[in-house]
């Protein structure tokens, strides 16, 4: 602790704080934090910036001292240089939620000056606004907090709280002519007009609330008497500062004279009165006061000023006029006085009551009893209607000016003081009151009577004058045996509701019970609660009235006496009771009577709070009009729609369907609203986004959504999750196409599939020639091409694609950024030669695809079919026939063409005739002609006529040049027989060997068909072919032969029949129509 | 509340007996007080009663001991007046006048109304815009030896009461209610504010 003298300031500072940090016991820390104080503020303050925050450090100090010690430095700090405000206002915000109320006790203090000294500082210093307005923010952040604690329990804190407003309301006021100068005033004069961050009429405004907030305050009917003359002095300081407030003071203090808050004792209502008495004389001793001398003059005589201690007062303004024209008044008024003084003294004894003494004194409390004892509206009435006829005609102006209506008639403080005016009156005239004559008799004879009388009077007085409320002094009640009481009381209040018919009785009622739950205890706040669960639909309104009565407590339009307070917050109350009635209403009724109470509670208390929607949340997985209920609440709810949003949203994704159905159809309907439509989209597409992921998120599953167990995959019920909502808004806004496509790349298979799946539902009313759509396949995202296929199969299902459709993706595929099977869904829109081109990639694909293209060509399976599909079915099969192709696609043309024999409708035989015809043209014949022949011949047997024509202009054409046809032409003669040995009897000899050769079988049935013919028939056979026939050339003997070959013809054939042939191709070939040929 | 933070003055008219009773009383028991009186002048009974002996504030206790002394030491003596006068001038150098003291207090006890009345009118004058709060407190005392005995033991008690609280300003209404009931004496109370 000893100070080296040699050490610089800077040192010296360093080694005490560096002492204080170790200091074993706070008194030693304490001693040297003011020794620190002392230097850095008074002695060097240059270093006060370097070391301030060190010293402030100590406001986390688990002493409270200390971090007292810090306010006081804190506030020394601000008022030695002003600009520490800014430095320190965040230090004082925290130390005013501190946990002593002591310490807190102490920031309310000093936050009179430091706000003064921030607004001056403010008011001068030339910042940055953006740094000033952080400053007047903490300012005014300060400022609400104390404000706010107003109402605190701890009565100094309320007394600080008293001061700092005063300060407010001086600070934010102008001055005016008259008031009281000093240096220190500073006003609203002092902050200039250019300020940014607040201006004048604003700070004005505040200073009046917080005027009508503190003469309330001490109009409340449990203020203490400390808080009062903080109160009354408060306001007379204003007056005298603030001259234009001392109207508006006097109408505050007057109230206050006739309503003295009942619980104070005898001498603190003395106190009061008379620190009133000093404050008013105070104020008339001020020269602007003069208009309201008569006022002030009649305050306080009706509070029992002298009038020679007023006209001490005001000889101080004696020069004034005015002040000369009160006096003589008061003089004059003195002398009537002294006059009757003189006048009783005449008075018999007995009947004279003086005042000034202390019988006396007891004698008007006696008379002002027995003046109340007597009090009944039939005593009152007389008495003014006996008064009535002696009233001037005119009234006086004296009277006029100093009436005041009484505000209040009819409390029993207004029948008091009636009481006691009347009492004086009495006791200064001889009147002969009957009742209380004995007591006026010889005082000696009974004193002791008296005596007692007086106590019995003065009891009484006491009750009468509390009337309602217990005075502990006279009843002593055991406090569990008052619980019990009070709670009797309070069911059989709750119980009248049965009785009560008239319907201004039962607002009456509500009200009572509402105010008490508010204000009183959990016990009673509980019964009340169960007494209205008890029959929720009955008590409805009751419920009702209670929240909004929380709900005006809990925004501050009600300010409840402290004592009252449970330890919950006003929040917190409100909320226990909503969700207390929720609850009710969930458990108790039956299902149509919830869903109104229900309704009722959600859409018709002041607010929601969290928790209510967190049960709302569980009713709607229950129930249905739960969700009802969201959607109303966003609609009509407007702050805190989102969260009623976001609850609805989270429907949307739900396993029960119903449940489902119902969100996405409220959402649909408020997509249609401009406000909420991003909000429902970004939701929407974070949902989408989940797809993106590897595994399903949390989210999804749960009992809320009710996914109970958690699938560590995708599957096609977590996939469609994610996207109900999605394709909702599709069917709405298609440009959500994009994000879906952009998903869609990255999502794994299985997302992928069901995607693909569900794709038709939001799409299917989309146009071909959507904007989107095209901008879609102007800027593809990669991966998605599936997807996007899939779109335009559903786009183009049910017309012939748009011409601009058409062009894009032909475009598309020309760039080669797309395969070929993009062109499928607008293969109908191409025009034939560029269909004949990509024909050979088309048929490379999977074999439903080529279906899908052919149907699509020749508008197979179309609503509104195309009439001229750009190829005819006899053009495709020739053009399948005819294009160059490798031979290795050879497999490809066939599979193409069994396809085109599989759509008997659209190939029918007429068809098919053209197309041989058209394909005996080519020169040289297609590969596939002969096998296209003979499965002609197998779908339309009856074409076997045309086919023989065929087979017979082959020969003409010298089939047999060309080897697979040649091997074809055999092949259809072998199953067209009987038919074709004409035509074969038309061949060469050669080739006829050659044919018989190569199917030896058919030599034999060929020879007995020659042999049927008559001498005529066969003699139009060359003899080369008879020869060939008869086989004359062949070294096997033909009996031989015919038998061996026979057995294993018919075992060559069963395969074929299984592989190519139906059952009903199976006719033999005799039984064709004749006729069917001819028209051919 | 530590004794460091807490100060008391008692006051009365003429700073002699009363206020002084008390001062002797409270310093003995540890606590950090002064006291004062409110009138213009420092007034004792002389040998009659409209011949009363008028100091000026700043006179000495010692002076005015000896200036009786030599006046008529047997009267004084008999009075108890050169008594109290020289307890008084062991405690402190002169009488002191409550307007003219600049320190402040955190509770200040009167011994009359009009004395009170007197502290009263004499914040007011101050008017300044502090909000460092005092609790004045009247108990009325009737100017005698024997009455300033007693008065000097119910003030003791009274600040041993508040000096026990941990929080004035939030006890003060329940205790002076309290000191009432016991001592039953009325008691003028009011928060002012240097």
């Amino acid at each position: 602790m000893r100070v080296e003298r040699s050490q610089s300031p800077t040192e010296q500072v360093t080694s005490i704080l560096n002492e204080a940090a170790v200091a074993p016991d706070e008194n030693t820390k304490l001693d040297l934090l003011l020794k620190a104080k002392e230097v850095l503020v008074y002695q060097d303050p240059k270093l006060l910036p370097q070391f301030i925050n060190d010293v402030i450090a100590y406001q986390n100090d688990h002493s409270s001292t200390i971090r007292k010690f810090v306010v006081a430095f804190i506030e020394e700090c601000c008022n030695k240089e002003k600009s520490n405000v800014c430095v320190t206002l965040p230090n004082l915000l925290m130390l005013i939620k501190d946990r002593s109320l002591i310490v807190q006790k102490r920031v309310v203090q000093a936050a009179s000056n430091i706000y003064r000294a921030g607004l001056q500082w403010i008011s001068v210093i030339d910042l940055p606004s953006s740094d000033l307005s952080n400053v007047w923010q903490d300012l005014s952040s300060l400022k609400s907090n104390i404000i706010n604690m107003i109402d605190n329990d701890n009565e100094g804190i309320r007394t600080q709280v008293i001061k700092f407003m005063e300060t407010v309301i001086l600070v934010q006021t102008y001055k005016s002519e008259g008031g009281i100068d000093r240096e220190n005033d500073m006003s609203l004069e002092d902050i200039p007009l250019t300020l940014k961050v607040t201006r004048r009429r604003r700070l004005e405004d505040e200073a009046r609330v917080m005027f009508d907030l503190l003469s309330r305050f001490c109009h409340s009917s449990n203020v203490g008497c400390a808080n009062l003359m903080t109160c009354i002095g408060s306001l007379t300081l204003i007056a005298k500062f603030r001259v234009s407030f001392i109207g508006k003071v006097l109408i505050a203090l007057e109230t206050l004279t006739k309503n003295i808050p009942s619980s104070l004792t005898q001498s603190q209502s003395n106190s009061v009165q008379k620190n009133l008495k000093l404050q008013l004389l105070s104020l008339l001793r001020l020269p602007a006061s003069t208009e309201h001398q008569q006022t002030i003059g009649k305050l306080l005589l009706d509070i029992g000023a002298s009038n020679q201690e007023i006209m001490k007062a005001l000889q101080v303004l004696s020069k004034n006029e005015d002040g000369k024209k009160l006096l003589r008044s008061l003089k004059r008024k003195n002398d009537d006085v002294d006059d009757k003084k003189t006048d009783k003294d005449e008075i018999p004894e007995k009947k004279r009551c003086t005042d000034g003494t202390l019988v006396s004194d007891t004698n008007i409390n006696m008379v002002k009893s027995w003046v109340l004892e007597h009090f009944s509206s039939e005593s009152i009435t007389n008495l003014i209607m006996t008064f009535m006829p002696k009233l001037p005609s005119k009234m006086p102006s004296a009277f006029e000016t100093n009436y005041t209506p009484i505000s209040a008639a009819g409390t029993d403080c207004h029948k008091q003081y009636v009481a006691k005016l009347l009492a004086t009156l009495l006791c200064s005239s001889d009147v002969v009151i009957p009742d209380l004559k004995y007591i006026k008799q010889d005082d000696d004879e009974l004193v002791d009577g008296i005596k007692e009388e007086t106590l019995k009077m003065e009891e009484e007085d006491i009750l009468l004058a509390q009337p309602a409320e217990l005075n502990l002094k006279n009843c002593h009640i055991d406090p569990i045996e008052a619980e019990e009481l009070s709670l009797d009381a309070l069911l059989r209040i709750l119980e009248t509701s049965k009785i009560i018919k008239s319907k201004q009785l039962r607002e009456i009622h509500t009200k009572v019970i509402t105010k008490m739950a508010v204000i009183c205890s959990d016990d009673f706040r509980n019964t009340i609660l169960d007494w209205i669960c008890l029959n929720l639909t009955k008590h409805m309104n009751l419920g009702l009235s209670w929240l909004y009565e929380e709900y005006s407590v809990n925004q501050g339009f009600i300010k409840l006496p402290t004592a009252f307070r449970n330890s919950l917050s006003a929040e917190q109350n409100y909320n226990t009771v909503l969700c207390a009635l929720i609850r009710a209403a969930l458990n108790g009724l039956d299902s149509k009577e919830k869903e109104d109470a229900l309704t009722m509670l959600y859409f018709e208390s002041p607010f929601i709070t969290d928790d209510a929607v967190d049960i709302l949340k569980e009713i709607c997985s229950k129930h249905a009009f739960g969700l009802v209920i969201l959607n109303e609440l966003v609609s009509k709810r407007p702050p805190r729609q989102l969260v009623y949003l976001n609850a609805l949203l989270f429907y949307t994704s739900h396993k029960d369907e119903q449940l489902r159905e119902m969100a996405l159809n409220f959402i649909s309907k408020l997509y249609k609203n401009k406000d909420l439509k991003n909000i429902i989209e970004e939701y929407a597409t974070f949902y989408l986004g989940f797809l993106r992921l590897q595994i399903p998120p949390d989210v999804l599953f749960g009992h809320e959504t009710g996914r109970l167990v958690k699938s560590e995959l995708w599957d096609e019920d977590s996939t469609t999750a994610c996207l109900y909502l999605y394709f909702m808004l599709m069917t709405d806004n298609y440009e959500l196409i994009h994000e879906l496509a952009a998903v869609f790349t990255h999502a794994p298979g299985e997302v992928k599939r069901s995607i693909i799946k569900l794709l038709p539902q939001p799409i299917q009313n989309m146009s071909m020639n959507s904007p989107e759509l095209f901008r879609l396949l102007e800027d593809m995202p990669k991966g998605a091409e599936t997807m996007i296929t899939r779109v335009l199969h559903i786009v183009t299902e049910k017309e012939t694609p748009s011409i601009e459709l058409v062009s894009k993706v032909k475009k598309l595929y020309d760039n080669q950024i797309v395969e070929v099977r993009f062109l499928v869904p607008v293969i109908s829109g191409l025009d034939k030669k560029y269909i004949l081109n990509v024909l050979p990639q088309l048929i490379k694909l999977n074999p439903n695809v080529v279906k899908e293209v052919f149907n699509r060509i020749l508008g197979i399976n179309y609503t509104c079919s195309n009439a001229n599909p750009p190829v005819s079915p006899a053009e495709l099969l020739i053009a399948l026939h005819t294009m160059d192709s490798d031979p290795n696609d050879l497999k490809f043309i066939i599979k193409a063409t069994s396809l085109c024999f599989g759509e008997k409708t659209v190939f029918t035989q007429e068809i098919l005739a053209i197309v041989m015809q058209n394909l005996m043209d080519v020169n040289p014949l297609p590969t596939l002609l002969m096998r296209t022949v003979i499965q002609s011949l197998t779908t339309y047997p009856c074409l076997i006529g045309f086919i023989m024509n065929i087979l017979q202009r082959l020969i003409l054409k010298k089939v047999w040049h060309q080897k697979k046809q040649w091997e074809g032409f055999i092949k259809c003669c072998q199953k067209t027989k009987p038919n074709s040995f004409q035509v074969l009897l038309q061949l060469p000899p050669e080739q006829l060997e050659d044919v018989l050769y190569q199917c030896p079988e058919m030599r034999k049935s060929l020879l007995d068909h020659v042999l049927s013919f008559t001498e005529v028939q066969r003699s139009h056979i060359r003899q080369a072919i008879m020869d060939v026939v008869f086989g004359k050339r062949l070294d096997v003997p033909m009996y031989q032969n015919l038998k061996v070959k026979c057995e294993p013809k018919q075992e060559k054939q069963s395969p074929e029949k299984l592989s190519h042939l139906k059952e009903d191709e199976l006719r033999p070939p005799g039984d064709f129509d004749e006729d069917s040929m001819n028209e051919i | 509340m530590p004794n460091s933070d807490f100060f008391i003055a008692v006051v009365c008219s003429s700073n002699m007996n009363r206020s002084m009773e008390a001062h002797a009383f409270l310093s003995k028991k540890g606590f950090n007080v002064r006291s004062f009186g409110t009138g213009d002048k420092v007034k004792l009974p002389g040998t009659a009663p409209d011949k009363p002996n008028i100091y000026d504030f700043g006179c000495s206790y010692d002076e005015i001991y000896r200036d009786l002394y030599n006046k008529d030491k047997t009267f004084y003596t008999q009075n108890g007046l050169l008594n109290m006068l020289d307890r008084n001038r062991r405690i402190k150098q002169h009488p002191e006048r409550f307007q003219l003291c600049d320190e402040q207090f955190t509770v200040v006890i009167t011994c009359e109304e009009r004395v009170y009345d007197q502290v009263l009118e004499y914040f007011e004058t101050i008017e300044n815009f502090g909000n460092k709060p005092v609790h004045v407190i009247n108990i009325d005392i009737q100017d005698n030896h024997e009455e300033a005995t007693i008065g000097a033991f119910l003030i003791c008690e009274l600040v041993t009461l508040i000096s026990r609280s941990d929080d004035l300003d939030n006890d003060i209404d329940k205790l002076v209610v309290k000191f009432e009931e016991k001592c039953q004496r009325l008691l003028l109370h009011c928060v002012l504010f240097y």
